[in-house]
């Protein structure tokens, strides 16, 4: 079981822990059952619905709220309260604007596309309320299912929103909402490649898609996968911002230049559901971050503290159910955390323009989550167990999981070091940037460049 | 038509070229402008300006208003830098008389047009970087303006439109708070500038919307007749308050902030330092406040300036602000004309916007810095 | 996936269902007077084509299906349609006569007997391979890798590799054209 380099300190020396016992539980669905519901229609129809209005409507009043939080936290950074009028300290705020949406005039463009302008808003916030299913905001029935290809159906789904876009600018038979939704479509759909590639990253060390199962390879591991592909998270939380069209990326929903861009002829109750597509997004991308880099559920010493909340140890009914209703808790405060970073970058940087902001897509993001895919992959073979096909023998792919011991960790840590600097050296290669970090040079010979007085970019080099 | 839908669609691809209409009700153009941009694409092929939304007939209804009715007007030139327009006027006609100040008078005009000069700059500050999508910055800048706005409230009686001068000096004397409230801003706003710098001056985005934007060389300046930070930022050091120098300015120590490529970033660094430099006249005029008279001695109620005409200029906080003085004797003049800087500035924004793109004109509007007040009068 | 689905009821429904679903919005995508609406109805017959796909054990192609079809050539196909002008009426439907009508014929006889050719036939045509859910149970611990998504993965770079190198270098191919065809509009744009 040794490969070439012996290391002590190789996890061969200690076993990976046994698989966690299958606690018992109590199941929703045989309460509904015992109440005279047939077995199957529980399983698949009755309580899925039940849990179903349960997520809709929280997340629905959490979408409401986030546009509370969203006005809290910009009037904190910009030194100012925020919405403190409707009821104590604003709170009932999001109702009086819901209220009042729900009120506004009924309108569709003369000359627009009845049937499309329409469906578009419906159309995007389907896309995003569909992915409510698979998010794993808890452990066990904390989901309201669980497919073996998780992530993948919510990137898949999530790309439907793009067309709800693209089509109520189009419907709105307005030059502005033309634009802007042309816009905005280029820009989802390329950063939903460097998502995609920036997901792969994590993908390799909890090779499963399933989300509960990442989760579960996390905890199994002991480690967040953040820890092991930074850049990967990095990369992500830029694309995620991209792809909910948030600053610095919101060019073409952009208030002060095309005037709220592909949903300016919308209002009233259909405004409102591209603004709720919008939130819904954040939460659902944040989650998914979450769940692949941060751990989803699982923490470090929450079985420790439900034994000690629930009184039990992890072989009661209601050990488990405690464990669910705590692991959802934990879910909560992580993608408040994300989505609390989300606002605070809108309300902290300007904006990029459209060419810079494809340019930073294409040229940037893309190219380092690829290199990440690489030398991850190429890392991970080299540290495989020889009898699994790798060379030191630091990672061993078990069946329900990942295993590494201190050697491992510190050997992925270093590879992230290693992949950071090549791919800061890669990007400088083929961006052919200066590695100059006087800022004050670099722009005057780009303003001295684009004012024509400099005849090649290599000239200016030399200056 | 109706079921020949959408028309617009079809419309804009059919052609390269797309006509886009920016205002007069726009969030950017900053007051009533109305910009017609020509685009190939994202591109602007070409520019057209136009103004007058904003035109009232000053200068017509000066020519019926005797000399201190015509003060509040000039207030509401450029209402967002009151006491600059103001100064220019009152000096104008106090040339035409030959009347001498006392020095306290002069150095609370020079207090009260830098503080001005400030408020002026920090409104652009907040209006290009929300353009440009900081939009924090705006309330911040806000923030400080406020404290300026109450300093001029305490004063004068009006935060905006202040009318703080007539002709032969102000009206009142400064009170002890003003002097204490003057120095409490002075302690704190060097430091709010270094926020500002912080959060944009080294910020890759900012940098990236803002160099290489709107290049101007010094030679195409001067022969468009471009004069303040608009000038300054191409690299041309001309100040009317060290070229032609006005009430007690040579007795400053302040430097006049250059750029050196004339694109959006250098003047936005201009304007920054000018914040900083006009600090500095402040602190250097409140400490040395002389005692005396607000008032200058002998100056009749009924101002009939002897015939004669005067063209004077001041170093407004947006450019060379003149005023054309033709008397006739009389009391009202004959002719008033108003060198409006933000007026000539506009001439630019063409030829610095033909080759950028949309996103750029917002910031190039932000940059040259008007007011439409002043541009239509 | 579970091991007995393929004799449930539910199984037959559900095939049944994206079916009819699929054939309805496909007849829409061929009979609606405006483009637009025509790109969004064959955009819900994608959907169904990858609840077939999902139920019949593939599920990582469905997920691709939605993904890249629906995802990437659909927008792309809207763009397009919205470019020259997807809003204005087509022309009307034409009748089937003549000519049209027997080859109409002979095509719906050549592909409904196929069909029920295949349907008859006692050998099963596939065989769904058994999910990888051990207990049907929602608590289970361990769902396990996708096996569809694995044996896809190893296909591809295995038996597969060639037309997957090919199908790639195809599309570089396009991507190069397409760039050269944007450039080539505008020549005087320095950069």
């Amino acid at each position: 079981m040794s490969g070439p380099i012996a290391l002590h300190w190789a996890p061969q020396a200690a076993s990976p822990p046994p698989p966690p016992p299958v606690v018992p539980s109590w199941s929703p669905v045989e309460l509904i059952e015992s109440i005279g519901v047939p077995h199957g229609f529980a399983e698949y129809v009755v309580w899925p619905a039940v849990q179903l209005a349960l997520i809709l409507f929280v997340v629905l009043t959490a979408v409401a709220y986030l546009t509370y939080l969203e006005r809290k936290v910009a009037a904190f950074i910009q030194a100012r309260l925020g919405p403190m009028r409707v009821g104590p300290v604003g709170l009932l705020q999001p109702l009086a604007d819901g209220l009042k949406l729900l009120s506004k005039e009924d309108l569709v463009p003369a000359g627009a596309d009845r049937f499309v302008y329409l469906a578009a808003p419906v159309l995007a916030v389907t896309a995003a309320l569909g992915l409510l299913v698979l998010v794993p905001f808890g452990a066990a029935w904390g989901t309201v299912t669980d497919i073996n290809i998780g992530l993948l159906f919510l990137l898949a789904v999530a790309s439907i929103g793009v067309l709800g876009i693209v089509l109520a600018g189009w419907a709105s038979n307005s030059k502005y909402a033309l634009l802007g939704a042309m816009r905005s479509s280029a820009q989802l759909v390329s950063y939903e490649v460097a998502l995609g590639l920036a997901l792969v990253g994590p993908l390799l060390f909890a090779r499963t898609l399933s989300m509960q199962e990442i989760v579960e390879s996390q905890r199994f591991t002991g480690l967040w996968w953040v820890a092991v592909q930074p850049l990967a998270f990095v990369v992500y939380f830029i694309g995620s911002l991209a792809e909910t069209n948030r600053a610095p990326f919101d060019l073409p929903e952009s208030e002060s230049e095309l005037v709220a861009g592909f949903h300016v002829e919308y209002s009233g109750f259909r405004w409102s559901l591209f603004f709720m597509a919008e939130y819904a997004n954040i939460i659902i991308t944040s989650a998914i971050a979450a769940t692949v880099f941060l751990g989803g559920w699982s923490m470090p010493g929450l079985e420790t503290a439900v034994s000690w909340i629930a009184g039990t140890d992890a072989t009661t009914p209601l050990y488990s159910t405690a464990f669910t209703l705590l692991s959802i808790g934990v879910f909560a405060g992580k993608v408040l955390v994300l989505v609390y970073v989300v606002m605070w970058v809108r309300w902290t940087l300007p904006r990029y323009r459209y060419d810079q902001l494809m340019d930073l897509g294409w040229r940037w993001l893309i190219p380092v989550s690829l290199a990440n895919i690489l030398i991850s992959a190429f890392a991970f073979l080299v540290a495989m167990r020889p009898d699994q096909g790798g060379l030191l023998g630091l990672v061993e792919v078990t069946k329900n999981g990942l295993w590494m011991g201190w050697a491992g960790t510190a050997y992925f840590l270093l590879v992230n070091l290693a992949t950071f600097a090549m791919a800061a050296w890669l990007l400088a290669k083929l961006n052919k940037t200066a590695w100059s970090t006087d800022l004050h040079a670099l722009r005057r010979v780009e303003a001295l460049r684009r004012a024509g007085r400099l005849a090649t970019a290599e000239e200016a080099r030399a200056e | 038509m109706a079921s020949d839908t959408p028309s617009a669609a079809a419309h804009v691809f059919e052609q390269t070229e797309m006509l886009l209409n920016m205002g007069p009700q726009h969030p950017s153009t900053h007051g009533v402008l109305r910009v017609l941009l020509k685009l190939d694409g994202e591109t602007v092929v070409d520019l057209d300006c136009d103004i007058g939304y904003l035109h009232r007939g000053v200068e017509k209804i000066c020519e019926h208003d005797t000399y201190p009715m015509i003060t509040p007007y000039f207030d509401r030139l450029d209402y967002v830098a009151a006491v600059n327009g103001d100064l220019v006027y009152v000096e104008a006609v106090e040339r035409l008389m030959g009347v001498e100040l006392p020095r306290r008078a002069e150095y609370l005009r020079v207090i009260l047009a830098e503080l001005q000069r400030i408020a002026s700059h920090l409104l652009w500050l907040a209006t290009h970087a929300l353009d440009i999508g900081a939009a924090t910055i705006f309330l911040y800048a806000f923030r400080e303006r406020e404290e300026i706005l109450k300093i001029f409230e305490n004063f004068t009686g009006a935060r905006l439109t202040a009318h703080a001068f007539r002709i032969g000096g102000l009206q009142w004397d400064a009170n002890p708070e003003f002097v204490r409230d003057v120095l409490a801003f002075l302690d704190i706003l060097p430091g709010r500038i270094d926020e500002y710098e912080t959060i944009l001056s080294e910020n890759r985005i900012w940098l990236a919307r803002t160099v290489g934007i709107g290049v101007l060389t010094a030679a195409d300046a001067i022969d468009t007749g471009l004069t303040g930070p608009v000038l300054r930022g191409s690299g041309v050091a001309y100040d009317v308050r060290r070229a032609a120098p006005y009430s007690v300015y040579p007795e400053f120590d302040f430097e006049i902030p250059t750029g050196d490529t004339g694109d959006t970033y250098d003047r936005y660094l201009v304007r920054m330092q000018e914040l900083r430099q006009s600090v500095r006249i402040v602190r250097q005029a409140i400490e040395g406040l002389p005692e005396g008279s607000v008032m200058a001695a002998r100056v009749p109620r009924v101002i009939k300036p002897p015939a004669g005409e005067v063209f004077h200029t001041n170093e407004s906080p947006k450019g060379e602000i003149g005023v054309y003085l033709v008397s006739d004797g009389t009391n009202t003049p004959y002719r008033l004309r108003v060198r409006p800087p933000c007026f000539v500035n506009l001439q630019a924004l063409k030829q610095l916007a033909v080759g950028h793109l949309v996103a750029d004109v917002v910031a190039l509007i932000g940059t040259i810095d008007i007011v439409l007040g002043e541009v239509d009068r | 996936m579970y091991p007995d689905l393929q004799s449930s009821p539910w199984f037959l429904g559900a095939v049944i269902a994206f079916g009819l679903w699929a054939v309805a919005t496909g007849s829409v995508v061929i009979t609606a007077q405006r483009p637009v609406h025509a790109a969004l109805a064959l955009v819900s017959a994608l959907m169904a084509v990858a609840g077939l796909f999902a139920v019949l054990g593939a599920e990582f192609l469905a997920g691709a299906q939605v993904l890249v079809y629906v995802g990437g050539v659909m927008v792309l196909f809207v763009f397009v349609i919205m470019v020259v002008g997807g809003g204005r009426k087509t022309a009307e439907v034409e009748p089937v006569s003549g000519v049209r009508f027997l080859a109409a014929t002979v095509v719906v006889l050549v592909i409904g007997g196929s069909i029920v050719l295949g349907a008859r036939s006692a050998q099963p045509a596939f065989e769904l391979r058994p999910g990888p859910r051990a207990a049907a149970s929602k608590d289970a611990v361990r769902a396990g890798v996708s096996r569809n998504t694995e044996d896809v993965g190893t296909d591809l770079y295995t038996r597969a590799a060639l037309p997957f190198e090919v199908a790639s270098l195809l599309l570089l191919v396009a991507i190069v054209g397409a760039v050269v065809l944007a450039k080539g509009r505008r020549v005087e744009q320095d950069d």
